[in-house]
C-alpha cells in the first residue's frame, strides 16, 4: 500500500473515534462537523507523519482532539455558545440535564484552559485509555515529562473543580 | 490503540472527566461525521514511474487505454469522475466570491457590495448582503467577520444561512469543469481544454491577454446547466475562465461563473479553484490575483483575515505571540506604522523560527490588542497573509 492508501487505512479504523472525540469535546453537530474537517485537512498535510507514526490511530485522535479544542476555545472567546445537546435531550429529566449540563461544561472549560500540552495529555491517557509511553510518543516527548503533564493537569482540574467534585460525592451518597 | 489498566493511578478528577467526556453521539450526527470521513478520498497527485519491467508494461497500456479514450472523445461522465476524484484532495481550498461594485458612500468610505450570495463557510445566506471594506473586512448584514475559510473535500458546495443555519445544498455545481487541475505540459493543458469543450459542449467566446497572462473564456450553453442545477432555469448561464501562463503555457488558475434564476432574480456565483496549497504555491508574480479578490487568498492551511471593527483611523498594531502555560510565551510586535502592507521582513523571519521550534504550542495573533485568532501550530508557517496580501516568511 503506499501512503495515501495507508491514510485512508487508518482513517477507516479511527473514524468512529475521530467521530467521538469532536463531540464529546463539542457537543454540537456543525461544529463537530467543522472540526471534523479541519482535522482532515491537518492529517492530510500530516500525512507522512501519520502514516510512519508507530500510533496512527493515537495521533489521529490528538489531532482531532486538537481541531476539537481550538473551536471550543473560540467558542469560549466569542460566548456565542449553541445550545448543548443536553438540553435538546428529551429523555433526560430537566434537573439530570442541568446537573450533566454544568458539569460538563464547567470540565470542558476547564479543560480550555489548560496549557495544550498538558490537556492532550490528560485526555489522551484519562479518556482514550492510552499508556504513558503511547501518549509519550504522540505528543513527542518523553514518558516522564508525560507523566508530568497529566500530574499538573489534575492537579490544576482538582483545584479548579473542587466545588464539582464534592457535588459529585453528595450526589454519590445520596 | 492499546489500552493500559488505569487502575493502577485512579484520580478523582479522572472520575469527572470520564463523566463529562463519555457523551455518546446521537446516531444522526454520527452518521454525518462518519459521512465526512468517508468522503475525504484524496487522489493521488503526481504520476509514479513504474518500478519493474510489469509494471512499464502495465502503465504503457495503461497510456495507450487512456489516449484511445481521448482520441474518440471521453464521455461526460468520466470525466465527471475525474472531477470528483480531484476535488475530494483536501489540500485544495475552493474560494468563492461574488461579483462587485464598488459605491462611495457619504461617509466617504469605499463600499463594495457583493452581488451574488453563496459563500461556504462564511455561512452567508441567499439574500444576505455581504460588504468588503478596504483595509480587507468583511460584513455580512452589518456584522464584521474575523475570518472567512473555504476548505471542502467533497464536490457539494453548502449555502448557510448565517443566522439560522439552515443548510441548503446546491448539488451540481460542477467545479472545476473536468480533469486535472495544474496539467504538467502543454500537451496536457490542451488536452485538458479540449476535453472542458468536449465534455461540456463549451465554445471559446474570449481570449484575452492580461499581464502576462492569458485568460481564455469558455460559455456552456443554459441547458447543459439546467439539466444539472435545481435552480437553473433557461436563463441560466455559465462561462469558465482558464488563466494560462504566457511563459509557461500552463494553466494557473480556473474560474467559473455561474449564473442563475432565483426566486425571480438573476444572481450570479464566481468559483474560483487555484492551489496556493499544492506543493509549490503559485508565486505572486505570476499570478497576480485582482485587487478586489486578495483579501481571499489563502495560504497555506491557514490564513489571517485582519478584520476589526475598532476605528479604521488607529494605527494597527499586531501582535504574534505563542502561548505556553496560560501566558505569553513570546510576543513580537508587527506593528505597521505605514502602509500596512510591507511589514518588516526581520519580523516575519523570527515568526518562522519561532513557528519551526513551537510546534503543538499555539499561536495568537492580536489587533490592537484584541486577540483575533488562535491556532495550534502543527508544521511550519510558510507564508501569512495580512491584509490582502500574502507574504513569504523568509
Amino acid at each position: 500500500m503506499n501512503q495515501q492508501d495507508d491514510l485512508i487505512h487508518h482513517l477507516q479504523q479511527t473514524r468512529r473515534q475521530m467521530a467521538a472525540v469532536v463531540w464529546r469535546v463539542l457537543r454540537d453537530a456543525d461544529q463537530a462537523d467543522d472540526a471534523l474537517q479541519n482535522a482532515l485537512l491537518r492529517i492530510w498535510k500530516m500525512r507522512r507523519e501519520v502514516t510512519t507514526h508507530s500510533n496512527p490511530p493515537a495521533l489521529i485522535v490528538r489531532i482531532c482532539f486538537q481541531a476539537a479544542m481550538d473551536l471550543l476555545r473560540q467558542r469560549i472567546r466569542n460566548h456565542t455558545e449553541p445550545i448543548p445537546a443536553s438540553l435538546t435531550d428529551k429523555t433526560r429529566q430537566p434537573l439530570d440535564g442541568m446537573i450533566d449540563m454544568e458539569a460538563q461544561d464547567q470540565v470542558l472549560f476547564e479543560i480550555a484552559k489548560l496549557p495544550h500540552q498538558q490537556a492532550e495529555a490528560i485526555y489522551l491517557r484519562v479518556i482514550e485509555r492510552l499508556s504513558y509511553d503511547e501518549v509519550a510518543a504522540v505528543l513527542g516527548c518523553t514518558a516522564s515529562t508525560t507523566r508530568g503533564h497529566v500530574r499538573r493537569a489534575r492537579e490544576t482540574l482538582r483545584q479548579r473543580l473542587a466545588s464539582s467534585m464534592s457535588q459529585e460525592v453528595c450526589y454519590d451518597s445520596q | 490503540m492499546t489500552h493500559s489498566n488505569q487502575s493502577n493511578d485512579e484520580h478523582p478528577v479522572d472520575q469527572l472527566l470520564g463523566k463529562a467526556l463519555c457523551d455518546t453521539v446521537p446516531p444522526d450526527t454520527e452518521l454525518r461525521l462518519l459521512e465526512r470521513v468517508e468522503q475525504f478520498k484524496p487522489a493521488a497527485h503526481h504520476w509514479r514511474l513504474p518500478v519493474s519491467i510489469g509494471g512499464a508494461l502495465a502503465a504503457c497500456v495503461a497510456i495507450a487505454v487512456v489516449w484511445g479514450l481521448m482520441s474518440i472523445n471521453a464521455q461526460p461522465a468520466h470525466a465527471w469522475e475525474q472531477m470528483q476524484a480531484t476535488l475530494a484532495q483536501p489540500a485544495h481550498t475552493i474560494q468563492l466570491w461574488i461579483t462587485q461594485e464598488t459605491t462611495r458612500r457619504e461617509d466617504g468610505r469605499d463600499v463594495r457590495e457583493l452581488n451574488a450570495r453563496a459563500l461556504y463557510r462564511a455561512k452567508v445566506g441567499l439574500g444576505s448582503r455581504l460588504d468588503a471594506y478596504k483595509d480587507g473586512s468583511k460584513a455580512i448584514d452589518g456584522r464584521i467577520l474575523d475570518k472567512i475559510t473555504f476548505i471542502r473535500s467533497d464536490n457539494v458546495h453548502e449555502v448557510v444561512d448565517y443566522e439560522a443555519q439552515k443548510v441548503e445544498r446546491i448539488r451540481g455545481i460542477e467545479f472545476p469543469p473536468v480533469g486535472k487541475l495544474k496539467p504538467d505540459s502543454i500537451d496536457e493543458a490542451d488536452a485538458y481544454i479540449q476535453r472542458l469543450v468536449t465534455a461540456r459542449n463549451a465554445t471559446l467566446v474570449g481570449e484575452e491577454q492580461i499581464r502576462g497572462q492569458r485568460t481564455l473564456c469558455f460559455s456552456v450553453p443554459a441547458e447543459q446547466i439546467v439539466a444539472r442545477n435545481k435552480y437553473s432555469s433557461a436563463n441560466s448561464h455559465e462561462s469558465v475562465f482558464v488563466w494560462v501562463n504566457d511563459e509557461s503555457h500552463l494553466p494557473v488558475k480556473w474560474q467559473m461563473k455561474f449564473e442563475y434564476e432565483y426566486e425571480g432574480g438573476l444572481r450570479s456565483i464566481t468559483l474560483t479553484y487555484d492551489e496556493y496549497v499544492r506543493d509549490q504555491p503559485i508565486d505572486d508574480g505570476v499570478f497576480d490575483l485582482p485587487k478586489e479578490t486578495a483579501d481571499w487568498d489563502h495560504v497555506e492551511y491557514w490564513s489571517v483575515n485582519l478584520t476589526s471593527d475598532a476605528d479604521l483611523a488607529t494605527p494597527l498594531q499586531i501582535q504574534v505571540g505563542l502561548v505556553d502555560d496560560d501566558a505569553w510565551f513570546t510576543e513580537q510586535d508587527f506593528t505597521d506604522s505605514a502602509g500596512r502592507t510591507d511589514l518588516a521582513p526581520k519580523a516575519w523571519r523570527k515568526l518562522k523560527e519561532l513557528t519551526k521550534q513551537n510546534q503543538g504550542k499555539v499561536l495568537q495573533v492580536k489587533l490592537n490588542g484584541r486577540m483575533i485568532m488562535e491556532h495550534t501550530i502543527d508544521w511550519p508557517i510558510e507564508r501569512i497573509t495580512v491584509f490582502g496580501k500574502s507574504h513569504q516568511l523568509k
